[in-house]
């Protein structure tokens, strides 16, 4: 335990964790601030984030046949709204402009009456035409979930499985799209960050001791080569600790976002633009994406430690793993982070991937450590 | 007893060692050779951190492989050129190897301060290391191997650095820990060994050439070392028939020292050999610094 | 000296390390060309047709004659169209919709090309038609006022915006005078080719670069001091000179990385697309545009002359990023700080705009750093907006990151000669 200790002070040095930290602010500001300033992004998002809001607020994640009546019927009482501010604005009421199915139906022909429009919209933002919009929205998505969900499919499984999500009720469930598109942004971009950083703070490890010289010494003490192994551990257990304190900040920053009340809804919502071969909701998804970040940052830094261990200076160790950083980001970008389940690829593959990560993690600890045993150390 | 039996090591074909044998009891050991005749690879068997190619060594008839983290317990071991933190003190580095020798922090700590005063260091023992003379290291160095009272002491070019008072001040300590212990120290200073070795070994063309006292050692070349005085236009002639040892120039003349095997002659002096003509002669082919 | 160098460059560009990243990067640059842009490819291929037989210039007499074939063809087509499938199309583009020209046994291969050809042609006169009533409507000024409120600038950083695009006012009429903008090309709204080739290959290329250029410059530098030889070598008879023949090497071992992953990634380029009829069409032609605004160069250039400057910047930024991992090496002395040093730096270069002030000039001053002139490779030597307003940013930008990296060489370089190895 007390060499443990040691090891791990050696990678978390002060200068290292500084550098972390830079890291850390320049590649916030560079790829992840824009998803926390501007969330929920412009109109009508942002009011049909509120709206959602609410509805969760009253009945809870689902948008059944009974609840979506009553929607409307709320949506009817804010026409009725909407046609009483019409009333009151005589510039509309000379232009014969009294309700909001005419106010709607005003055509681009009509260049006056569009200005007129536009500028009740645009430059006064009245919230009440900006709501109906969002209103109208969501009422069209849920009468037309049939057609949306099979849309989404390209083949006959992933339409099968569309058709599902609809029978199943999974795409009552209410999750706007750009709730679950700003949270996957922001999981990809951590989850390249943390693998970064893991690299950055594991590459210098096995190799310092070596520019040291200092394996003559360490593997003649009675600690000897399982020195090796404890250091091995020491090198994740910093890459697990930096894990989970640098996802607490994230969902620190990511809780001002205020996403909590779509926690419970079910990802393949028909307000979503996603949908998924599992039945999960948006908080176990996160869960999820927390699972396999974990499972990411162990597998970086058994290569990170494996090329530290093996390459013979930083030149070749950076080297070897500026390839290796560029495929592993793609794949986060594309398949083992980004929107984990989507029908757009095969059931199998999140398992699949994740496997293979977990298998190519042991295996490689597992080899270096038998070839360390019986290794010869050679003068430097 | 550390016995080493049949060990021969090679690095693909090139072999560095073949068929060393050899037995340590308690007492201090001078491996003597020139660079390059493979002293590195045997100590850095007896270490564990080579494996020999084929043969075994054995401590107290067992394989120290085999034996493990308990082998290397009983070890202190000094690399020629060895590892250290620049930005450690001594103290702190001492005590990470205390670690690594599985000490306890108490007895650890209380051993670094007696080892610091032995080797001089106490005044230094909170500085850091990239500030030290190589002669302040190198005694960092023999500090680190005493730490765990090691029963087998290895110790690869331990004077390297060290000015003469130290030197004679390490060798005191060496003599006096070998009464209970096995201490091997390589080096290719004669001077080193000469006075405290019980025993040298020597390698030549990758075998043990001598494991024996030193009287014996020399006894070898008894009778062909002789001393002269030459003029210097002979010297060249000289060097031609006779091997020289050493040469001095003394009262407008050379005094030579060097090897015969023609008998005396007129002005030639019988002296004893020492370690050092030893050494040259059996190394007399082979190229310096090789 | 010149031995010295040679062996320091041999180091470096025979380590197993350095050709394999250099294979390994022209290997993906060749897989990003050849993955799914082959109809495009064929596209282009009618684009060169046309060149060849109207010349690139747009012109009434060009136009006339563009027209007239196109017209022939039309009623050629039609008359084919009539024997096939009883009908006619009132263009082109119909029988495409209609999807019957490629159902089998009713075209045969002749006849299908020329069907091909005549989309051609009628695309490009749809395209040609809008030029003059776009070019018109061209009002700097107001681009200005919208990149003003875009960016929400005010104060003094608004007024110099304003500025500039006076300039460019100037700028534009100075080009419809010309008629640079009246050249056939590939056409930007379908193909997108100048983003393709300016900002995902240089850009791609531009950071393959940056990372072998750092990494072997840093390598070189601090090689003695990892290898602990520091004592040993700059003790020598060429002493600490050896820092500058290291410097020459890798500033040597620079250029051929930039010079292999540039030349033969355009190599790959222009193999796969065709641009044999187009080396001298203004850069500023109307066609490339890939949004409603087009590309105005400031200066008058053909494309193959902007290609040549641009390749001249790829070269000075591979200088810059030389220069400052060269700096770090006497700092840091250790190639992996160095690496992280320069990324640091990197980053914060590209962060500068972000803090300044949005009513001061010193907005656009921050904005003169190598990232930032990296990120726009698809907008040199052009307007794009607010921030690349001004006609001199590249040069200014390299010529003073040129003067403040060989200052401090020359003061790092100083500092190590005094110092205690």
């Amino acid at each position: 335990m007390r060499i443990f200790f040691y090891e791990l002070r050696k990678i978390l040095t002060v200068g290292m964790i500084a550098l972390l930290a830079v890291a850390s602010v320049i590649f916030y500001f560079l790829f992840l601030s824009f998803e926390f300033d501007h969330f929920p992004n412009g109109r009508p998002e942002r009011d049909i984030f509120k709206i959602t809001v609410e509805e969760i607020a009253k009945h809870g994640p689902t948008m059944d046949d009974q609840q979506l009546a009553k929607f409307r019927e709320r949506y009817d009482k804010q026409v009725e709204e909407a046609n009483r501010f019409l009333q009151t604005r005589p510039e509309f009421v000379s232009a014969g402009i009294t309700t909001y199915q005419a106010f709607q139906e005003i055509g681009l022909e009509r260049k006056d009456m569009q200005k007129l429009r536009n500028q009740v919209i645009f430059d006064e933002e009245v919230d009440i035409f900006w709501e109906l919009q969002a209103r109208e929205f969501i009422i069209d998505r849920y009468l037309n979930k049939e057609s949306w969900l099979e849309g989404r499919g390209e083949n006959e499984e992933q339409r099968a499985r569309g058709h599902e999500i609809y029978l199943s009720g999974e795409a009552d469930s209410i999750l706007p799209w750009f709730v679950w598109r700003n949270y996957n942004q922001l999981i990809v971009f951590e989850s390249i960050l943390i693998t970064l950083s893991v690299l950055l703070m594991l590459t210098p490890y096995y190799l310092k001791e070596r520019r040291n010289r200092m394996f003559d010494l360490q593997y003649s003490t009675r600690t000897g080569r399982t020195l090796f192994r404890t250091k091995w551990l020491a090198g994740s257990t910093a890459a697990l600790l930096f894990t989970t304190l640098h996802l607490g900040c994230f969902f620190a920053l990511y809780s001002m976002n205020e996403t909590a009340p779509f926690w419970q809804a079910g990802i393949s919502s028909v307000l979503n633009d996603y949908a998924s071969w599992f039945d999960l909701t948006f908080g176990a998804y996160i869960g999820i994406t927390i699972v396999a970040i974990f499972v990411l940052a162990l597998f970086t830094s058994v290569i990170a430690l494996f090329v530290s261990r093996l390459a013979p200076s930083y030149f070749a160790a950076i080297g070897i793993q500026v390839p290796f950083a560029f495929v592993l980001w793609v794949l986060i970008l594309e398949y083992l982070v980004h929107e984990i389940g989507t029908i757009r690829y095969s059931s199998y593959l999140p398992t699949i991937a994740y496997a293979l990560l977990v298998a190519l993690t042991i295996v490689i600890t597992v080899l270096r450590w038998r070839r360390e045993r019986v290794t010869d150390i050679h003068a430097a | 007893m550390l016995t080493i039996h049949q060990v021969s090591k090679y690095y693909g074909n090139f072999c560095a060692l073949r068929d060393i044998e050899l037995e340590f009891e308690n007492g201090v050991y001078g491996l003597l050779a020139p660079n390059g005749a493979g002293k590195t690879t045997l100590l850095r068997m007896l270490v564990t951190l080579l494996h020999p190619s084929s043969g075994e060594i054995r401590y107290d008839g067992v394989d120290i492989y085999e034996m493990d983290e308990q082998y290397r317990e009983l070890l202190g071991y000094l690399p020629q050129d060895f590892g250290y933190y620049r930005n450690n003190t001594p103290r702190q580095y001492l005590m990470y190897l205390s670690a690594l020798k599985g000490m306890e922090r108490k007895a650890a700590k209380e051993k670094i301060d007696q080892l610091m005063e032995l080797v001089g260091l106490q005044e230094a023992s909170d500085k850091k290391m990239k500030k030290f003379s190589g002669g302040m290291i190198q005694r960092v160095g023999i500090a680190q191997a005493m730490l765990n009272d090691p029963k087998i002491l290895i110790l690869d070019e331990p004077t390297a650095g060290l000015d003469p008072k130290e030197r004679v001040r390490f060798r005191n300590v060496l003599t006096d820990l070998a009464r209970d212990r096995i201490v091997l120290l390589s080096t290719h200073i004669v001077s080193d060994v000469e006075s405290i070795a019980n025993e040298i070994i020597m390698i030549k063309d990758r075998q043990v050439l001598y494991k024996d006292r030193i009287e014996n050692i020399c006894r070898t070349i008894d009778g062909i070392v002789y001393e002269t005085e030459i003029d210097f236009e002979r010297a060249h002639d000289f060097r031609q028939r006779h091997f020289s040892l050493s040469e001095k120039q003394e009262g407008g003349k050379l005094k030579i020292r060097f090897l015969s095997t023609e008998g005396t002659l007129e002005g030639w002096r019988a002296v004893k050999p020492g370690l050092e003509d030893v050494f040259l002669h059996i190394y007399q082919d082979e190229k310096v610094g090789r | 000296m010149k031995r010295i160098v040679a062996h320091e460059l041999r180091k470096v560009m025979m380590s197993p390390l350095v050709l394999a990243l250099l294979v390994l990067f022209l290997l993906y640059n060749a897989a990003m060309l050849l993955t799914g842009y082959g109809s495009m490819r064929e596209d282009m291929a009618e684009s060169n047709r046309l060149v060849s037989q109207y010349g690139h210039q747009i012109d009434e007499e060009m136009l006339t004659r563009l027209r007239n074939d196109y017209q022939d063809g039309l009623q050629w087509m039609n008359r084919l169209t009539k024997r096939t499938e009883g009908r006619t199309f009132e263009n082109i583009s119909s029988l495409y919709e209609s999807g019957t020209h490629h159902v089998e046994g009713l075209y045969d291969e002749s006849e299908r090309e020329r069907f091909s050809n005549l989309l051609a042609m009628e695309t490009y006169l749809r395209f040609i038609s809008n030029i003059d009533s776009t070019y018109e409507q061209l009002d700097a000024m107001n681009r200005a006022e919208n990149e003003i409120r875009k960016y929400r600038l005010s104060g003094e950083l608004a007024e110099t915006v304003r500025g500039n695009y006076r300039e460019l006012a100037v700028r534009i009429d100075q080009l419809i005078t010309n008629g640079e903008h009246k050249h056939l090309f590939f056409i930007g709204h379908i193909f997108k080719t100048h983003s393709l080739l300016f900002k995902t290959v240089f850009r791609t290329v531009l950071f393959e670069v940056t990372i072998l250029t750092v990494l072997l410059t840093g390598h070189l530098l601090s090689y003695e001091f990892e290898r602990r030889t520091q004592s040993l070598m700059y003790s020598t008879k060429r002493g600490r000179s050896l820092m500058f023949d290291k410097t020459v090497a890798a500033l040597l071992a620079s250029l051929v990385v930039t010079t292999v992953l540039l030349f033969g990634t355009l190599a790959i380029y222009f193999t796969l697309f065709d641009y044999t009829g187009f080396w001298s069409v203004p850069i500023s032609n109307a066609l490339q545009a890939e949004y409603s605004w087009p590309f105005i160069s400031f200066w008058e250039m053909t494309f193959g002359q902007y290609l040549l400057a641009s390749v001249a910047l790829v070269y000075a930024l591979a200088l810059c990023f030389f220069g400052i991992a060269s700096v770090l090496s006497f700092l840091f002395r250790n190639s992996y700080a160095v690496f992280c040093g320069f990324s640091v730096l990197f980053g914060i270069c590209l962060l500068l705009t972000g803090i300044m002030p949005h009513d001061s000039n010193w907005l656009l001053v921050a904005g003169f750093t190598p990232s930032l002139l990296m990120m726009n490779s698809d907008l040199w030597w052009m307007e794009g907006g607010a921030f690349k307003s001004y006609r001199y940013i590249e040069v200014i930008t390299i010529t003073a990151w040129a003067v403040l990296l060989l200052a401090s060489y020359a003061l790092v370089q100083r500092r190590f000669r005094k110092q205690d190895i």
